[in-house]
């Protein structure tokens, strides 16, 4: 079956085929990728999925270190799916279940399909860019509006009871999935993948201070002095346990991004414990010189190689 | 309760004698109004409709849905676990990063397209042919008005403009079917005409009928509200002498600044230049005039007129609040495929309004004025469509004269210009006044990441790190240590 955009173009001479009036092809890629406002001062749902594809992508560019960067990735990229389509799926799946179990109520809950997508690619951005209208239900005014006619037309005082609880039935079953729609996709977005997201960096790293755990137990057994080297231990290590000056930060030592290994400065000079060097600023010390923009631009210089694990070898 | 302001709805009203016969005994009159609350009792009842409101509200309206949605399900919760479990310092990276996702991913793009539609609206360099950008109508729907503009108007008969107007009208009100499937089964499809916008008092059942005429009538009965002659109004405000003075003092104007006065006769060399000068003055006397006319016709009768057209619609015939348009010309396909019904009776006015009118008054003035030949129809349509088919004077202002000048090459295949035919220049328009304001909203979004991520780092001296993952290590520590 044709399309009506491509009837368009085949059949009628539209004014984008139109000899007189050309869009370059990138003029006419924008208006069919970002379209229009459907009315003026209000954004398409597609502008909505651009403008936060733009957002997690700057978020993922910018993002402080690699598991930030998971973070982002996991939380946004499912969070999009699910804000723009998680309800709609949701909702859909549930009434054709309700369609399917009551028959009845079907034929007042699902409704025609978007008659403009034919052809598994139109079907595909359809449901990208509009899955409520993919799915082809209809909404409870919608449901309202058919039941009045019906009433209209009735015959029968049993047929207008009968249509006033079909109505009925179809209106609460309509608003009731929507809500555990609404439900469903908050519990997503908001708790669950939250968790899983604190829950996975937590792991990874567990993980990294698992590894610097095990490498240090070996090294005594190789005759090395304990710790990762001896001029970066500092002044206070345990030589009963190397890991000690680890596990009992001072207060100081708490602070965000303290490398608690030790620092050995850009120069390869002897390890300087910042805590017996204190200046106004504290962590002075530890930073390379950068530009005003470049810790943005690469974790390499940010603070974040200063952590345990990420210029320790492991 | 009553929803959606359902007025009452009774059955004597309707076909009762038919009724009657149909089952052969006297039908009990329903005279109640049919209210569809929940049928469940007690407590729930009541909690029933609450829900069904609520969620009524959402499903009706994309942009709270989303909100409703993002709020509920990512500021707050998000928020409130990071704080909790990683901190003031994520909590606040949180709450800072998703209240300014709802603001950028779903208002921001719509407010900076009001502001600049209604900067650029006002410019005569941007919009020369002063169409109004408040009857906006989406490229789809624009597309599918066309196809039946073309089949109305390209047609070797000679018709009246008021004929082209009809026709085009009830092309689309004819073909306007919605889109519940009830409609279309066997067992109801007869009682709701097939959802199609005929009157149910029409017999056979599924011809056109009175209320698709009653609405067609609506759309064409003359007025200011209309606009429908809002070209003929120009030219009419036009000849008051307010107008006509400020023209004389534009001629008055020139002579002086050439060293001559209005008894002097000009020099072949001046005259082009003075009819040019003054041929400016006139059309952007009238752009102004005809911005006027259509803010003034449209504030106080748009959205009743239109409510009227809609609540008609869905009452009287059997449209109901989602609609497709079916192709007038060719069985079984569709121009539209799913829409609010409002948006398409509200697009199908503006598009009247900005689109054949326009055409139509422009095209009776150029046949009228020697530029065009052949019918009526055919000039309007090429008029609607092509680019170029009337050449107008060009105007540019005064101050970005200079600088689109220069960028007139670049910009020359996108910006709006008087050669455009009324659909392209619209399109071309609105490709502007989409894409600035999202690509703005988009800019904006990706800022607000380095904004976050610099007041952390401002917070601890300089240092950049991701306190969530800072947080996590502490908590980590701390069990070892335990």
């Amino acid at each position: 079956m044709i399309t009506p955009m491509l009837l368009q173009r085949h059949i009628m001479p539209s004014f984008r085929a139109n000899q007189a009036v050309k869009f370059g092809s990138m003029t006419g890629m924008a208006l069919d990728v970002l379209g229009d406002f459907t009315k003026l001062g209000t954004t398409a749902v597609k502008h909505n999925q651009f403008i936060y594809a733009a957002v997690i992508l700057s978020r993922i560019l910018f993002a402080r270190s690699p598991n930030e960067r998971w973070e982002n990735a996991r939380r946004d990229a499912l969070g999009w799916f699910f804000w723009f389509m998680g309800n709609a799926i949701v909702k859909n799946v549930l009434t054709k279940v309700v369609a399917t179990a009551k028959p009845e109520l079907g034929e007042f809950l699902i409704s025609n399909k978007d008659l403009n997508t034919q052809g598994p690619l139109k079907k595909a951005v359809s449901f990208l860019f509009a899955p409520d209208k993919f799915m082809g239900l209809n909404g409870d005014k919608q449901i309202e509006e058919i039941g009045q006619s019906l009433i209209k037309t009735a015959t029968s005082p049993q047929e207008i009871e009968t249509i006033t609880k079909l109505v009925r039935h179809s209106k609460n079953v309509v608003g009731l999935i929507a809500l555990f729609g609404l439900i469903a996709s908050i519990l997503l977005l908001g708790v669950v993948i939250n968790l899983i997201n604190i829950a996975m960096t937590k792991a990874d790293l567990g993980k990294r201070i698992h590894q610097s755990n095990q490498q240090d137990a070996i090294q005594p057994e190789q005759g090395m002095q304990p710790g990762i080297n001896p001029e970066m231990a500092l002044p206070n290590a345990n030589p009963v346990n190397p890991m000690a000056q680890y596990l009992q930060p001072t207060p100081q030592q708490s602070m965000p991004g303290y490398n608690y290994y030790g620092y050995m400065n850009p120069m390869g000079q002897q390890a300087v414990n910042p805590w017996q060097q204190q200046t106004s600023n504290p962590w002075a010390a530890y930073q390379a010189p950068q530009s005003a923009w470049g810790q943005y631009a690469s974790p390499s210089y940010s603070g974040y190689y200063n952590y345990p694990g990420y210029n320790q070898g492991y | 309760m009553r929803l959606n302001n359902t007025p009452p709805i009774t059955i004597n009203r309707f076909n009762l004698p038919e009724a009657e016969a149909k089952v052969g005994k006297a039908i009990r009159l329903q005279t109640q109004p049919i209210q569809f609350g929940a049928i469940s009792p007690g407590m729930i009842g009541p909690l029933i409709n609450v829900n069904n409101a609520a969620m009524s509200t959402l499903a009706n309206n994309p942009l709270i849905s989303l909100v409703a949605s993002d709020l509920g399900g990512m500021v707050l919760p998000r928020s409130t676990i990071e704080l909790f479990k990683r901190g003031p310092d994520a909590g606040r990276e949180t709450f800072l990063r998703e209240i300014s996702g709802t603001l950028t991913n779903t208002f921001l793009g719509g407010w900076l397209g009001i502001l600049v539609t209604s900067q650029l609206a006002k410019m005569h360099w941007f919009n020369p042919k002063a169409m109004s950008f408040k009857a906006w109508i989406d490229k789809p729907t624009m597309d599918a008005f066309q196809v039946v503009a073309q089949k109305v108007m390209q047609n070797a008969a000679e018709k009246s403009p008021q004929t082209i107007r009809q026709e085009f009208l009830d092309a689309i009100l004819q073909n306007l079917q919605s889109t519940d499937n009830l409609s279309k089964t066997s067992k109801y499809a007869e009682r709701l005409n097939y959802g199609r916008l005929w009157d149910r008092h029409t017999m056979p059942v599924g011809a056109p009928g009175a209320t698709w005429q009653d609405l067609r009538d609506m759309y064409l009965r003359p007025g200011p509200q209309r606009t429908f002659h809002i070209d003929e109004m120009v030219e009419n405000r036009f000849n008051h002498p307010m107008y006509l003075d400020q023209v004389e003092a534009a001629k008055a104007r020139f002579l002086k600044a050439n060293g001559l006065t209005s008894k002097t006769e000009l020099t072949a060399e001046l005259k082009p230049q003075f009819e040019t000068a003054i041929a400016k003055v006139e059309q952007l006397l009238k752009f102004q005039i005809r911005r006027e006319l259509t803010d003034i016709a449209r504030m106080p009768s748009e959205e009743t007129f239109i409510k009227g057209l809609t609540d008609k619609a869905a009452k009287e015939g059997f449209l109901t609040s989602e609609a497709s348009l079916l192709n007038p010309f060719e069985e079984g396909k569709f121009l539209i495929g799913r829409k609010p019904t409002k948006d398409i009776l509200s697009m199908l006015k503006y598009y009247m309004e900005e689109h054949i009118n326009r055409a139509l008054t422009e095209a009776e003035a150029a046949i009228k004025a020697g530029q065009a030949e052949g019918n009526l129809g055919e000039v309007a349509y090429k008029i609607l469509t092509e680019k170029g088919f009337i050449q107008e004077a060009s105007v540019e202002s005064k101050f970005l004269g200079k600088l689109l000048g220069s960028l007139k090459g670049l910009l020359r295949p996108i910006l709006p210009s008087l050669e455009d035919g009324l659909m392209p220049y619209a399109i071309k328009s609105k490709l502007f006044l989409t894409i600035i304001p999202i690509v703005m909203a988009g800019i904006f979004g990706c800022s607000m990441v380095l904004i976050n991520n610099e007041i952390t780092r401002r917070k601890y001296g300089g240092k950049t790190f991701f306190p969530g993952e800072e947080a996590l290590r502490q908590q980590l520590q701390g069990e070892s240590q335990s």
